[in-house]
């Protein structure tokens, strides 16, 4: 991922998440950090929308 | 009274008769009720089938409203019978457009609505969200989840809960976008929505990146403004 101001974007093929939130650019808040979010693929970001779904 | 004249009265008669049985029976249907769930639910509710004779209200335990409900064009549907659809006290309004044909979703005020979870949920087909009253208090979890047709969307009220996640809409206008930023709350902080990719140069190119900047700066103090890729 890259870093340009209070700008984070995801790497290709890659999803961020702060555990609960999921995005490909992320205009962090002022109460928020770089280090809340990390990367995850996109196969596993689609499969924790998949049981998000079964749940509804 | 020739033959013309009788076959032309008969079919007036017949006519009544059907208007007249088709009331009692909308009247019927639409009488006061407790929980309006599955209300238009169902292939068999289509442009044709769908006349309400009185205004609708939805109210109490009304999950899956109009499920896989044929209607195409709600708003003028409604026009054209010359009645409203509101909400009155509800406890759940989920996947009420789910699956649905319905294009045009008419002005809705949620603020006697208990939670706003799942309502939009797979309505696949709605373009048209012509507003949506809301109170800060309650969260949007999985509100627009499956809204790929969405284009207009007005909030009227303010978003005060973390998770909004509008994605799924990438047709939207910078309009509603900036309705939707617009109502983002400047009350509490640590909070986080997420809009469609491109949401943000969408503004910038309709508004200016001036005011974009603004907006966005003014709302940064207690929101991170992310957007996802579908």
């Amino acid at each position: 991922m890259t870093i340009e101001g209070n700008i984070i974007t995801a790497s290709e093929g890659m999803v961020l998440t702060n555990g609960e939130n999921f995005a490909t650019v992320v205009r962090l808040g002022d109460w928020d950090s770089a280090d809340n979010w990390h990367e995850v693929s996109r196969e596993e970001y689609e499969m924790k929308m998949a049981e998000q779904e079964e749940m509804v | 009274m020739d033959i013309a004249e009788k076959t032309l009265r008969l079919k007036q008669d017949f006519d009544d008769v059907f208007e007249s049985g088709r009331k009692n029976w909308f009247d019927s249907y639409l009488s006061p009720k407790t929980a309006t769930m599955g209300l238009f639910a169902g292939y068999g509710w289509n442009d044709s089938t769908f006349k309400p004779t009185c205004d609708i209200e939805l109210t109490g335990y009304s999950p899956y409203t109009f499920y896989y409900c044929k209607v195409t064009d709600l708003v003028a549907r409604l026009n054209e019978c010359g009645v409203k659809m509101y909400c009155g006290t509800l406890s759940q309004l989920q996947n009420a457009f789910a699956y649905s044909a319905i294009t045009t979703v008419p002005y809705l005020d949620l603020t006697n609505c208990n939670q706003y979870n799942n309502i939009f949920n797979n309505g696949t087909n709605i373009r048209t969200i012509e507003g949506i009253k809301v109170t800060s208090d309650k969260a949007f979890t999985s509100t627009f989840a499956n809204c790929t047709s969405l284009v207009n969307l007005t909030i009227d009220g303010t978003i005060g809960q973390n998770g909004f996640d509008i994605h799924w809409s990438t047709k939207l206008t910078a309009k509603s976008i900036d309705s939707i930023v617009r109502a983002l709350t400047t009350a509490k902080s640590g909070l986080t929505i997420t809009l469609p990719v491109g949401a943000y140069n969408r503004h910038a190119e309709r508004y200016g990146a001036s005011v974009t900047e603004a907006l966005w700066a003014e709302k940064r103090a207690y929101w991170s403004i992310n957007e996802l890729a579908v």
